[in-house]
This record gives C-alpha cells, sequence and structure tokens, in this order.
C-alpha cells in the first residue's frame, strides 16, 4: 500500500517541501556549529626540566615548530618542570596522561621504558639514522626497541694545566702519578686532581669512568662483576689519593665546585664536562688549559682498540604511552631532532649536539674563523659565547681554531662514550653504589666489593 | 587391558600436558615475581600451592600408571583425591610416555626457575617501583625522608621486587607553597617548587589552616596520621642555660625572653614567612605584645646578624660560627641534632657534639609542631598511590616516631643526648592557632619590620651570556634572582631596576627600565607586571660593564627621598647588583671612586645597603669593593640564588 501523494503545487505538498528544506537547513546549521564549536585539539605537551639557556633555546624550537606552516592544528607547548633532575623525573614518571612527550635524561630511558611509559618510536629512515651518533642512539634503546630520539649529549672530559703538563696522561695510574708529583712540585697547588665526588650523580658518574679507565665494569650481562682485581686496583687507587692528591673536601664538591678551583690554578687535573670550557675561555683569570679524553683502559687487555671510558649525557625525547598526539609527537620530536634544529641548539644554546653532520658543520667559516662563507642564517645574540666572538677581529684565528679542535674532542668522545647500566632500576642502582663509594672514600678506604656487589646485585634487579 | 577406547589415552596425555604446562607457567611467573604484583601473593605461598597441585596430580593419576605401587596410606588418599576431582581428570589414565614427558618438562623449568632465582640474573628483573612524590618542610625534610626510607622497607622482604619509590623534597615554604596546594597545584609549580604530591608532610596543623578551606583542593587536605610532635623551644647556649634558672618547663615565651635578656646572650629566630616553626613561635611572642613591642623585638632579633629561612639553617650558621652568645627559638628535635653533631641544614656531620651544647627551655604557651600526614588532593594521579599515601599515614600512627620527636603521650622518641638537654616529658603546649591569627601575626610581622627600597642593577654586558653549569647563562641566573626577590617582598617594600651599561649613552651608563617604586601599597600589581616585563627584555648585548659606575650612581639614586605612604617608617636603601663581577668601561669611574662616594653618602646618613651578587667563579675580594662597611659580596649560582636574596632581604628588614 501506497501512501496517497497530493499534487506537486499542492499547500500540502509546499508544506512538505518547505519542512524538507527547514530540516536540510537545521542539519547544515547544526554541522556547521558543530564545526564551529569542536574543539581545537589539546596541544602537543612536552615535559621538560627548566629552560635556563641564555637565549632559552628549547622554547624558540617549539615557537619554529609552531610557526610552521601546516600545524596550526597541531600547536606544541613546554610545560616547565622542576631544575632538579630527580625532580624532574618524579613527576614525569608519576605523570597519566598529562603530557605527549617527555625529555628525559639519558640514563632514565629503560626505566620509563620497563615501567611501559613510552610508546616504541620508528626508527630513522634511510641514511637519517646513520646520522645519528652511536652511543646516544643506542642509550634510546630498551630491549632493542627504538624508545626515544637522542636530543643533545654530554660528555666526561679531562682538562689540564698546559703550563704544567705537556700532554695528557693515558692511564690512570699515570695521572695519579702526574697529579701527585705537580702538587709536590708546586705548593701553589691545593690539589693534583679534583672532579665531582659530592654523594650525587656526579659521583657514580665519576667513580663508573675511573672502573671503566682501568677496564674493569660494574656490570656485564646485568650482573654485578665488580668483583675482580682490575675494579680493586682502580677503586684502590682512587682511596688511596684521598687526603693526598684529592684534598678531603674534594669529596663535598659537585660541578661549580672543582671549576672553581680550576679557574683559581689550584689543581693540576679537572674531570668535568663540554660546558667547563666556555667557562674557563671567558674568565680571564683562568689558567692556560688544555682539553684530552679521560684515560682509557690499557692495552693489551683483549680488545684491539681502547675503548672509551667516558660517560655518557645528555636528554632523550620520547613519546608519552598512549598519547593521544601520538603521530603528531614523533613528527616533532623528528623536526627537535633534527640537523636545523641540532644546529641551533648548539649554536644558541651552548648544548652538544647529536648527530655527525651537525659536528661536521663548517662552523669555522660561519663563524668567521678563517673564512669568508656566510651560513646564509640570521646571527643570533645568543650564541654559543666563544662561537660568537670568533666573529670579532679581537679573537686570534688560533682562539677559533682551538675551539674547533675542542668540538672536534666533543664530538669523538660522545660519539664512543659509554652509557651507564640500563637498567630499569638505574636510580637506586645509583644511589647504593656512590652511597657505599662515598662511604669508604670519606673513611679513606676503597668500599667492601663483595658487600658493594651483593648491595648492586640487588639494586640492579629493583630489589 | 583398561582402554576400551583407544582415544582416552591421548586425551588423557593432553589434558595432563595441558595442566602440566600451566604449572610450569605458573612457576615461570613465581620466579620472575610477577605473581607478587599480579596477585599479591607471597612467593612461599605461591611455591605452596605450586607443590599441592603437583601432589595432587601425581596422586590422581598414580593408579593407572603401570608398574607404579604406592604404600597402603598414599594409595587410600590417592583413592579420596581421585573420588573428589572432577570426573574429567579423575581416573583417566596414562601412558607412561606423557608421564616421561611430564616429568622432563617439569624438571626442565624447574631448574631454569632455579637458575633465575639463585643467579638473580637478568631474567629476574623487577618493573620499577610506584613513584610517590612527598612534599616535606625544609626543616623536617630529613624526618620526612627517614620515615618515608622505614616505611619503604616495611613493606620489603628480602629479594622481593620494590614495591615503592618514595621521593622526598621540600617545599620553600611561606605563602608561595600554600597557594600551590590551594589551587592544586597548576603546572607553574611544578617548576618553582617541585612535582605534584602525593603525600604532604608539613610541620603543623597550622600550615594546614593558613591553606584554608575555601577551595576544593584545600578541603581535600586531611590529615590521616601524624609523624609525631616535636615542642617548640628556645634553645640556651649551655654557659647562659645557668643564668636562665633551672625551672625549664614551667614559663611563658615572655618570662623565658625576659629572663634570656638579664644574662647578655642575643636571641636568633629564622623567618617567620618561610618558616611554620618560627612563625608559631613569633605567635606567642606577639601575643602579650602592644604597641611598637614587636618592632622592639625584631630589632632585637636584628641585632645577632643571623638571618635564615628555617631553624635548619639557623642552627648550621651557629655551629659554622661557632656562637655561643646566640640563643635561638627551634624545635625541640633540630636542637637535639644540632646537639648530636648530625648533619643540619647544609652544614656536615660533625665528629663529636657540636660546642657550644644548647640547652632546652619549653614556653608553655607556645603551640607545638605536630607533623600531620596528609595525603594530597587527587591533582590527577591515580588510586595506586593515593593507596600509596594513605598506607603510609596509616603506618604512621601505629609505629614509633623517628627519633627526636615524641609520641601521642610525649615521650622523646629515641636516645635524649646528654642529660639536661631536653627533658624526658613535658607538659603539653597550646594547640595550633586559628588561620585569622596567624595571618594577623604575619600582618604584625610586616608592620614591625623595616620596608626596603631595593634597586636592582644588572650587568646587560656580553661577558653574561657566560654559560654557567648546565647550560644557564650568568644572564639567566641574574634574572631569576631578580624573580626571586620580586617574590618575597613585601607590600611595604619598593623596588626599581636598572641595567648597565645602556649602548646608546655610551661606556659609563645605565638604563633604567623600572623606577623605584610603587609609591602606594594599591599599586603594586601594575608594578610588579611591568617589573616582569622589563625583565623579559633584558638582554646581554652591551658591550662596556660600568659595574662601579652602576654602583655609584644607584647609590646616588637610593640617597634620594622617595614618596612613600604615610606614617611608614623609613625605608631601609638597597642595592642590589648581579654581576660577574668584572668593570669595563672606558672612561668610567674606578673602586676609589666608589668607595669615596660611599663614604660621602654615609657622612649624609644616606649611604645605602650594598649587595653583590657575583656570578660565575671570580672571587668577591677580586671585585674590590669589600672594604666598604656598606658593601655584602657573595658567589652564588643558581642553585644558591633563592636563599642568597632571601638572607639580604632578612638582613635589610631586620635592620635596627
Amino acid at each position: 500500500m501506497t501512501r496517497a501523494r497530493g499534487p506537486a503545487g499542492s499547500p500540502r505538498a509546499r508544506r512538505a517541501r518547505a519542512r524538507a528544506a527547514a530540516l536540510v537547513l537545521a542539519m547544515v546549521a547544526a554541522l556547521g556549529m558543530a564545526a564551529c564549536t569542536a574543539e581545537e585539539p589539546r596541544a602537543i605537551v612536552v615535559a621538560s626540566g627548566a629552560d635556563v639557556s641564555p637565549v632559552r633555546i628549547r622554547q624558540q624550537l617549539i615557537d619554529a615548530w609552531n610557526a610552521m606552516p601546516g600545524n596550526r592544528h597541531r600547536q606544541a607547548r613546554i610545560v616547565e618542570l622542576s631544575p632538579v633532575a630527580d625532580l624532574q623525573r618524579s613527576q614525569m614518571a608519576g605523570a597519566r596522561g598529562e603530557y605527549d612527550v617527555y625529555n628525559l635524561d639519558t640514563m632514565w630511558t629503560a626505566e620509563f621504558a620497563a615501567a611501559g611509559l613510552l610508546e616504541e618510536l620508528p626508527e630513522p629512515e634511510g641514511q637519517d639514522g646513520q646520522d645519528f651518533l652511536a652511543r646516544p642512539m643506542e642509550a634510546a634503546r630498551y630491549g632493542g626497541a627504538l624508545m626515544a630520539y637522542p636530543f643533545n649529549a654530554d660528555t666526561g672530559l679531562l682538562y689540564y694545566r698546559s703550563d704544567l703538563v705537556e700532554s695528557p696522561p693515558r692511564s690512570w695510574p699515570e695521572l695519579w702519578e702526574t697529579a701527585r708529583r705537580l702538587k709536590a712540585e708546586h705548593p701553589e697547588l691545593e690539589a693534583g686532581y679534583a672532579g665531582q665526588f659530592a654523594e650525587y650523580e656526579g659521583l657514580t658518574v665519576n667513580a663508573l669512568e675511573i672502573i671503566w679507565g682501568g677496564g674493569g665494569d660494574v656490570l656485564a650481562g646485568g650482573k654485578v662483576v665488580l668483583s675482580g682485581p682490575r675494579n680493586e686496583e682502580s677503586l684502590k687507587a682512587l682511596a688511596a689519593q684521598i687526603g693526598t692528591t684529592i684534598p678531603r673536601e674534594v669529596l663535598d664538591h659537585r660541578e661549580a665546585d672543582g671549576l672553581r678551583m680550576f679557574a683559581e690554578r689550584k689543581v693540576a687535573f679537572l674531570r668535568h664536562w663540554p660546558y667547563a670550557y666556555h667557562v674557563l675561555r671567558g674568565d680571564e683569570k683562568a689558567p692556560p688549559f688544555k682539553v684530552a679524553a679521560l684515560p682509557r683502559p690499557p692495552q693489551g687487555l683483549g680488545t684491539a682498540a681502547r675503548p672509551s671510558a667516558t660517560a655518557l649525557g645528555g636528554q632523550n625525547l620520547a613519546v608519552a604511552k598512549g598519547s593521544p598526539r601520538r603521530d603528531d609527537a614523533i613528527d616533532l620530536i623528528r623536526f627537535l631532532t633534527g640537523q636545523h634544529c641540532q644546529r641551533r641548539l648548539m649554536r644558541e644554546g651552548g648544548f652538544a649536539p647529536t648527530r655527525h653532520s651537525v659536528y661536521d658543520y663548517p662552523w669555522g667559516e660561519v663563524s668567521g674563523c678563517g673564512g669568508n662563507a656566510a651560513d646564509g642564517q640570521p646571527r643570533n645574540a645568543g650564541a654559543l659565547p666563544v662561537l660568537e666572538r670568533c666573529t670579532e677581529a679581537s679573537h686570534t684565528a688560533a682562539a677559533c681554531q682551538e675551539w674547533e679542535a675542542f668540538l672536534r674532542e666533543v664530538w669523538r668522545e660522545v660519539d664512543a662514550a659509554r652509557a651507564r647500566p640500563a637498567l630499569p632500576s638505574y636510580q637506586r642502582f645509583s644511589e647504593v653504589f656512590r652511597r657505599e663509594v662515598h662511604r669508604a672514600l670519606v673513611a679513606g678506604r676503597p668500599p667492601d666489593i663483595a658487600r658493594l656487589s651483593a648491595e648492586l646485585a640487588a639494586a640492579a634487579t629493583g630489589r | 587391558m583398561p582402554w576400551p577406547n583407544d582415544d582416552k589415552p591421548k586425551r588423557a596425555s593432553s589434558v595432563y600436558l595441558a595442566i602440566l604446562a600451566f604449572t610450569s607457567a605458573v612457576i615461570y611467573a613465581v620466579a620472575n615475581s610477577q605473581l607478587d604484583d599480579v596477585l599479591e601473593l607471597p612467593r612461599e605461598a605461591a611455591w605452596a600451592i605450586i607443590g599441592v597441585a603437583v601432589v595432587i596430580l601425581i596422586l590422581a593419576t598414580a593408579r593407572e600408571v603401570d608398574g607404579l605401587r604406592l604404600p597402603r596410606g598414599l594409595r587410600r588418599t590417592a583413592a579420596a583425591v581421585r573420588r573428589r576431582l572432577p570426573g574429567s581428570v579423575i581416573g583417566i589414565p596414562i601412558s607412561r610416555f606423557a608421564l616421561f614427558t611430564a616429568a622432563v618438562m617439569f624438571v626442565l623449568v624447574g631448574s631454569v626457575a632455579t637458575a633465575a632465582l639463585v643467579g638473580a640474573g637478568a631474567a629476574a628483573v623487577c618493573a620499577p617501583p610506584e613513584e610517590v612524590r612527598v612534599l616535606a618542610s625544609r626543616e623536617n625534610l630529613e624526618v620526612a625522608r627517614a620515615a618515608a626510607d622505614r616505611f619503604a622497607d616495611t613493606r620489603q622482604r628480602p629479594g622481593e621486587c620494590r614495591k615503592v619509590r618514595f621521593t622526598v623534597y621540600a617545599a620553600p615554604g611561606g605563602a608561595q607553597t600554600r597557594d600551590a596546594l590551594r589551587e592544586g597545584w597548576p603546572e607553574a609549580h611544578l617548576a618553582l617548587i617541585g612535582p605534584r604530591p602525593d603525600l604532604v608532610l608539613p610541620d603543623s596543623a597550622a600550615d594546614l589552616r593558613l591553606v584554608g578551606r575555601e577551595t576544593p583542593a584545600g578541603r581535600a587536605l586531611n590529615p590521616a596520621g601524624s609523624l609525631g610532635s616535636s615542642p617548640l623551644v628556645l634553645a640556651v647556649p649551655e654557659r647562659a642555660a645557668q643564668a636562665m634558672g633551672p625551672d625549664h618547663t614551667g614559663a611563658t615565651i615572655a618570662e623565658l625572653l625576659a629572663r634570656l635578656g638579664e644574662t647578655g646572650v642575643g636571641l636568633a629566630r629564622p623567618d617567620p614567612v618561610t618558616s611554620t616553626s618560627a612563625l608559631l613561635h613569633t605567635q606567642g611572642v606577639y601575643a602579650g605584645m602592644l604597641g611598637d613591642e614587636p618592632a622592639a623585638f625584631e630589632r632585637r632579633l636584628g641585632r645577632t646578624d643571623l638571618n635564615t629561612a628555617d631553624a635548619g639553617a639557623l642552627l648550621c650558621d651557629l655551629r659554622e660560627r661557632r656562637r655561643d652568645d646566640v640563643a635561638a627559638l627551634v624545635p625541640e628535635y633540630l636542637m637535639l641534632a644540632y646537639n648530636r653533631g648530625e648533619a643540619i641544614g647544609s652544614c656536615p656531620r660533625v665528629a663529636e657534639g657540636s660546642p657550644p651544647r644548647l640547652v632546652a627551655y619549653y614556653p608553655r604557651d607556645v603551640a607545638r609542631l605536630d607533623f600531620p600526614c596528609v595525603p594530597a588532593p587527587p591533582y590527577g594521579q591515580d588510586e595506586v598511590r593515593r593507596g600509596w599515601a594513605e598506607a603510609f599515614c596509616e603506618w604512621t600512627r601505629l609505629s614509633e616516631p623517628p627519633p627526636g620527636l615524641r609520641d601521642p603521650q610525649g615521650n622523646l622518641s629515641g636516645s635524649p643526648g646528654p642529660s639536661g638537654d631536653v627533658e624526658r616529658a613535658v607538659p603539653h603546649a597550646t594547640a595550633a592557632p586559628a588561620a585569622g591569627e596567624l595571618l594577623k601575626t604575619l600582618d604584625r610581622l610586616a608592620g614591625a619590620r623595616r620596608p626596603a627600597r631595593i634597586l636592582v642593577a644588572i650587568d646587560a654586558s656580553e661577558s653574561m651570556r657566560e654559560v654557567m653549569r648546565g647550560g644557564t647563562s650568568r644572564l639567566s641566573v641574574a634574572v631569576l634572582g631578580a624573580r626571586s626577590m620580586m617574590r618575597q617582598v613585601g607590600p611595604r617594600d619598593q623596588t626599581g631596576l636598572w641595567s648597565f651599561s645602556d649602548p646608546g649613552k655610551g661606556p659609563a651608563s645605565h638604563r633604567e627600565l623600572v623606577p623605584i617604586g610603587p609609591a602606594r601599597a594599591a599599586q603594586l600589581p601594575g608594578h610588579r607586571a611591568r617589573f616582569e616585563r622589563a625583565l623579559a627584555g633584558v638582554s646581554a648585548r652591551a658591550p662596556w660593564t660600568p659595574l662601579y659606575d652602576a654602583i655609584a650612581d644607584g647609590s646616588r639614586e637610593l640617597a634620594r627621598s622617595a614618596p612613600r605612604e604615610p606614617g611608614a617608617p623609613p625605608p631601609v636603601r638597597t642595592l642590589l647588583v648581579f654581576t660577574d663581577g668584572v668593570n669595563d668601561a672606558e672612561g668610567g669611574r674606578d673602586v676609589a671612586a666608589v668607595l669615596d662616594e660611599l663614604a660621602r653618602l654615609r657622612e649624609q646618613g644616606v649611604a645605602p645597603r650594598v649587595f653583590l651578587a657575583v656570578l660565575g667563579d671570580r672571587p668577591c675580594d677580586k671585585v674590590g669593593l669589600t672594604g666598604a662597611p656598606e658593601v655584602t659580596c657573595r658567589n652564588v649560582t643558581v642553585n644558591t640564588l633563592d636563599d642568597a636574596v632571601g638572607d639580604m632581604l632578612r638582613t635589610v628588614w631586620g635592620v635596627s
């Protein structure tokens, strides 16, 4: 049975058409309103430590991303966390769905990945993967999966008084002996050697480097391998320096303390990070100095090339598990770790890059060190201090060449540096390690290896 | 022949193998500690369950195994087991092959599991523990940390995975922390204070009263336990204690201070704005005072030249300076730590009790600290962490207080230290005051202190771009320092901002970014906004560094009279200079000229106090102005910035 229809021009038909038209209009209007009132997707939220670089370079890079055509609907913003590293870690580890991207210290990647807080990331495409430095890239993996992209790198270096030392020592025993001799010969020296020996992460790094440099190790294949003559010898030699080559007060030293000692010509050797170079070069009273790699393991230990014994630092960018902006976050990370941003990070923020091509960039020409070529980019007032000064006529070509040599040293060391143990429980592992080492050094003796091994074995597995 | 149907042995073997595979999986899971977390089963219980399951399986099938003859007792048990087991398993015979395979599998899996356990190898790595964030105070940080560690240890058995990790950190104290708690810890506080806490351990219920219950976050702060309590004491150097008399517990704070005054010993107290213990002390002191008496009391404190943010820092100062001419208003537990030579404030542990020893006098009209344990409002954190926070508070109700604190009966936990330092039992003090009374005390304090007229001068030369620790430029630290000062100044203080030099005006110049103001307290919000905008625009581009000119010109600017609120006391003129300590301005003043200028102003009675915050490693003696009595110099890093600026302000406010 079909319903009877009225003629097309009848009032009933007109009413029906009017009703239909009104309905269509209402639907269009509703759709339009829905489109207008649809919420903009939330910004890509990047959790990071406070940006205290001279020009707030991280914020500048995010601004550059936001200004790119096509990113109108995927704006990003930084949430700044505490400048204290452990508090950053704590806020990020406890966050649930608040952030899309984490800027993680390199040694936290394993913990975050094991806790299921990170998305696995796609491998860099094509040749791009080869451009990343090998060690930072390894430190961004967990269980073989890529969990982050390396953002900036850091590495331990040996600063030494070039007016007192002709060539840098190649082994720790040689370093201890030279430091002892220099301290005896130069009464103005308060210490032969200084590093970061207060009970904090710096001590973990310093002690690991001394152990690695002696040919030993703390953890291998997930097992604690601290017991062994090489480790015992290294730690015994370190303990023997306390009160002699290394004054007792150095056991309370963090980065700034040793740097001040070195700048005041009170110490012959200093273990420090790359940024110390800029501080010392900017201090007219600082002594003449050079930079070298930290001592590597002695030859004849079964390895043809002497492996690096310096600890890798720096930060990785990772995507928070379950982020609703996962794909955009990955694009953002690729942008931030791309060549252009890496160059700006180095040039304007003073951070060591994680790409070969950035170290290999013709910085000398860019800065005017010997050069004539322009980089095609606007000069930024907050450029890396030494680099910037290279543009001034008052600075010699020699100083610029020295800076370039320093840059090459950083490149070499970062590319070869060793990651700290990639453990889900690294935080506890490090706390136990440095607590016991510090206690022992305060007492002027090496740590009890058997007890430390047992405690570390428990800590390494999260117990 | 027991099998009428050929399918049965095959099916039986499959069922048997499936059960064994399941058992093997359980064994593996136990070995890897996975069941601990999933089922919350202790590992011993899981092993026991596996053992029983295996025995049941053997008994259930033993009858059918060719050649296997069980003892009579076991045969009866087996029969009983078979009767009770479901039909699909009971009585199903099994081939020797199946039994053999099962046995091999069991041994194999058992061996792997055992190896994993014994070797504590890589396979047995635990998942990271739950992260619980604990907000403590600057004073109780160590006590809170020790309590959290002790609690975590009670939840941990040897060989078990760590279930929880407490990250304990200290709040800067004062209005900033209270605002954060009241407003539900907005993002801005993540950088200024730290992570959103899951657990809050303030010094006193007074802290919660000041947070208030007007907001949902404030209303959700409900104590669920307490770490213990600690009376607030007047800690008197031993040599003066004899003159103070033997009554340690019966007097009011006013009586005690009067007795102390007769001994000739000075008095120190931390800043009540940042220290709750000092606020409660001050509440007690001001309670009996009228008119200008609070101002006189603050001047008395100012004479000791010990201006610290908290009691730990105060006691550390006493220890470092070996002062035995000053008594201190501090909590009892920190005084005990001081006497025991424990690490306190930034002072390391000393081998022996640090002389001079302090002796406690207990004012009966000052509230004690009661260390409430408060699970934080759910700032978006999950239920697991809230569960841990509640479990911790529950544990504090049942366990003994940390050493140095007292239990609900007032008994001291741990060793009391050398006899005579503290009383074993003290009478209950008054309850924590209401929020209104505390706010009134803070108002009276602000009125009792001298207002400050502060000019901040920032070195904006290129050398300030030098990178300090961790990528922080000197200029960034200077800007952070100026911000820190603006956060800490009160409504009666005036502030202004210069940078030096002004590239457009020549080597010996400065640029006035914000004139000193505001003239009236009502204009403060606008002034703050202007100050913040100006700070954001400071950049290190100036080619010259006229440090000495900036000091001389700034001092002269401060010497000029300024409009202020009617009836307000004269402000303390203060010049705060952020510099890397380098002076480099062609044709500018030298050290001698600055010293002459300061001497001239001193003669007129209008010389300012000059604080040099040196960023970088240039020693203060190289800056060359430390000869002038008005000048104080300190090397500052991003980590010491807040304290350095706070100490400066407290010094200024306390000027008598």
